[in-house]
């Protein structure tokens, strides 16, 4: 497989998150000096330059409970601290969204587009900011991906895709802002563009000087199903579907699940929720405590405030649960679990580790 | 032949297969696919009628190695299933229950080639050579091709296989031979020709002369790298079948590489094409849900399509002939718990 998937991986998911979370801070009114202060923190530790460093090294791609570690440590790299539901339905979203991105793309160097418009959006989040400090960190990042992918010749593009899609492989949620949108099926499945362009059924044979013999169309009967079928959003893949100032995207009727639906839908779709929560049980301490050294985070700050992460306004929320979760901001009181978390991290270490593991770096930065 | 997208049996299964190079392999009465480190099988006699769940049993590949290609070779009244990992290969009975033989790839790349992917084989097709030896053939990352001998009458492998002389710098994708495309069936028109292809686009035609020598394998032909990978290929009639990621089938000649036809079977990605072992058809499946089924341009006959269907919202990932006259078509598609099979009427 690709050993070079992970930038990929953390920076689309990383900027998905951000584009969650930045909707929420502002669909709560939270004052301005503290949203800046997390949207900064998250994206100063996602992208600090040693973590990039390694991050861009060839490696193995890392398992989808792995990556759920690296960004549960990036939400808590601010004053925030989340639920374990809470970052599971976050972490959903994240997956979907880039799932969907890659699902849709119908060239390989599409990856590096969206990679790179999801970077410039997220550098338009924070220049918006009063705080823009985390902006530089963006650009170097934009010139890696840039670097490392634009001059890759289509079959280790596609390998990066294989392997970036077996990571994705049955990670199923239905988001209720991509069945409005047209973007998944009543069933769940993400619609995909169309099959049919005017190469398609052409035959063409040559004589064995190499001349043109003939030419001919074939008649293909998949030609005859609908362009409705295979409606694509309108808006650029990796585009900030969160952003409320967005015209809304009304589908067109479809009747593709009722021809070829999936046997049994119901079942296919669930919440991640129960995943997370064997994985949970399963994961070794020796992991966590492995992990536990990825990112640098800061002492908390003195005040706090409480965040409504999933409100009753929000599009974005997975569907197969219905809950409301809080995202908490308690930094300041006395918290037993974050004073365990905090006794985990190496805070204000020195420098980086010669050839650490990635998870590592990020607290060695 | 009459194909109709209406004579379609379709059945709930599980697990969902993996996106990966010809996905699905017709293997003595059986389907097999691929799930991340498991082969995934179920006998197409269990398919019953539209929406029963078929019973999928899974097998773990040695030391739960990610797997690239699940392939079946027959041989005389035999057939091995095959599956080319992230460690090697690993071939199977028929049955994939009893593990008959491992191969571990060397530890260390080809110092000569960045590190941008891990080691791993890819690409398997049995030959048999031209001193009646068969072989067990298979491509590597490193562009590496391997040929495993197999004793006729034991039915065992060699401990090691021998090493083609090196000929592509990308990694392989897919590997046939006349053979494969025949699966196992004898004709007079087999040859010993073996045709590997890499993910650069390059076609080589290989003689398999002798079986336990690197110099008995001399390159015949080749094509040259187009940039566009081919994941695809089967050899019929002194013609070489190559699919390629962009869409297009291409049929070349064996011993002088030349392009004899291009068909646009898709879109985009194709990911996987079978040949029928009697007749001159192949199908062909993509990532943009679609499925055809052509007949090939030979012996001046024009290409025709036969079936054009889109399961819609499936990204196709493996495509096989089988049946008990190989004229049924089996489809599965990546992430999706269900099989489709177009019954031939």
């Amino acid at each position: 497989m690709s050993q070079l998937t992970m930038p990929l991986l953390v920076v689309n998911l990383g900027c998905e998150m951000t584009y969650i979370l930045e909707q929420r801070l502002k669909a709560q009114n939270i004052p301005a000096d503290k949203s800046c202060k997390v949207l900064n923190d998250v994206i100063k530790t996602m992208f600090d330059p040693g973590y990039v460093d390694k991050l861009f090294a060839p490696q193995d791609m890392y398992s989808v409970s792995q990556t759920r570690k690296i960004f549960d440590r990036l939400a808590h790299s601010s004053i925030m601290r989340l639920s374990e539901s809470s970052m599971d339905k976050l972490f959903d979203l994240m997956m979907m969204g880039f799932k969907y991105q890659l699902l849709c793309s119908t060239k390989l160097e599409q990856m590096l587009e969206i990679s790179l418009l999801h970077l410039a959006t997220v550098r338009s989040i924070i220049e918006s900011l009063p705080d823009r400090s985390a902006a530089p960190l963006i650009g170097t990042v934009e010139a890696l991906i840039t670097k490392t992918y634009k001059p890759m010749p289509m079959g280790q593009l596609h390998l990066v895709r294989q392997t970036l899609l077996r990571f994705f492989q049955d990670k199923r949620v239905k988001v209720s802002l991509f069945l409005q949108e047209g973007i998944q099926s009543s069933m769940g499945r993400i619609i995909l563009p169309t099959p049919h362009n005017k190469y398609v059924g052409t035959a063409t044979t040559y004589g064995l000087e190499g001349s043109l013999e003939s030419q001919d169309k074939l008649k293909l009967k998949s030609a005859s199903i609908q362009a409705t079928e295979f409606f694509v959003h309108p808006a650029p893949l990796g585009t900030n579907l969160y952003n409320k100032e967005r015209a809304q995207v009304v589908p067109p009727p479809r009747k593709g699940d009722a021809i070829t639906g999936p046997l049994k839908p119901e079942e296919e779709y669930r919440t991640m929720g129960d995943e997370y929560g064997e994985r949970r049980g399963s994961a070794g301490g020796s992991e966590f405590a492995y992990l536990s050294a990825l990112l640098k985070v800061k002492a908390p700050a003195a005040d706090n405030f409480k965040l409504n992460l999933f409100g009753d306004d929000d599009m974005g929320v997975p569907v197969s649960t219905g809950k409301v979760s809080s995202l908490q901001f308690a930094a300041g009181k006395k918290d037993g679990h974050l004073a365990g978390v905090m006794a985990d991290m190496k805070l204000g270490e020195g420098k980086a580790k010669g050839d650490g593991d990635l998870l590592d770096l990020m607290d060695n930065a | 032949m009459p194909y109709s997208e209406k004579q379609l049996v379709k059945a709930p299964m599980k697990p969902s297969p993996s996106l990966l190079y010809n996905n699905l392999t017709w293997c003595a009465g059986s389907l097999v696919y691929a799930h991340i480190r498991q082969a995934c099988t179920f006998p197409l006699a269990a398919l019953g009628s539209s929406g029963v769940p078929v019973a999928v049993r899974k097998v773990e590949s040695q030391h739960s190695d990610v797997i690239h290609s699940v392939v079946a070779c027959a041989h005389n009244a035999n057939s091995y299933l095959v599956l080319a990992t992230d460690a090697g290969i690993q071939i199977w009975d028929k049955t994939v229950t009893h593990l008959l033989h491992v191969w571990a790839l060397p530890s260390a790349a080809a110092p000569d080639l960045a590190p941008r992917h891990g080691h791993f084989a890819r690409g398997v097709a049995i030959n048999v050579t031209n001193d009646g030896v068969p072989c067990i053939c298979f491509g590597t990352s490193t562009g590496a091709v391997f040929s495993l001998g197999m004793g006729d009458d034991s039915g065992k492998f060699k401990p090691a296989p021998v090493q083609l002389p090196r000929h592509h710098t990308a990694p392989i994708t897919c590997v046939g031979t006349a053979y494969q495309s025949r699966q196992g069936k004898w004709t007079e028109d087999l040859g010993c020709h073996l045709v590997t292809c890499d993910e650069e686009g390059g076609i080589a035609v290989w003689e398999a002369l002798v079986a336990a020598q690197a110099a008995g394998h001399k390159l015949l032909s080749a094509v040259a790298p187009t940039g566009v990978p081919v994941v695809a290929v089967a050899v019929r009639r002194e013609l070489v079948v190559a699919a390629r990621l962009d869409g297009a089938v291409q049929v070349y000649g064996l011993r002088d590489g030349k392009l004899r036809a291009d068909l646009g079977a898709a879109s985009r990605f194709i990911t996987a094409m079978d040949i029928h072992p009697t007749k001159d058809l192949i199908a062909t499946v993509s990532e943009d849900c679609s499925l055809g089924v052509w007949s090939l341009p030979m012996a001046g006959a024009k290409p025709e399509c036969l079936l054009s269907v889109c399961w819609l919202q499936a990204m196709l990932t493996g495509v096989a002939f089988c049946g008990p006259t190989n004229d049924d078509v089996a489809v599965v598609a990546y992430d999706t718990d269900e099989v489709h099979v177009y019954k031939c009427t």
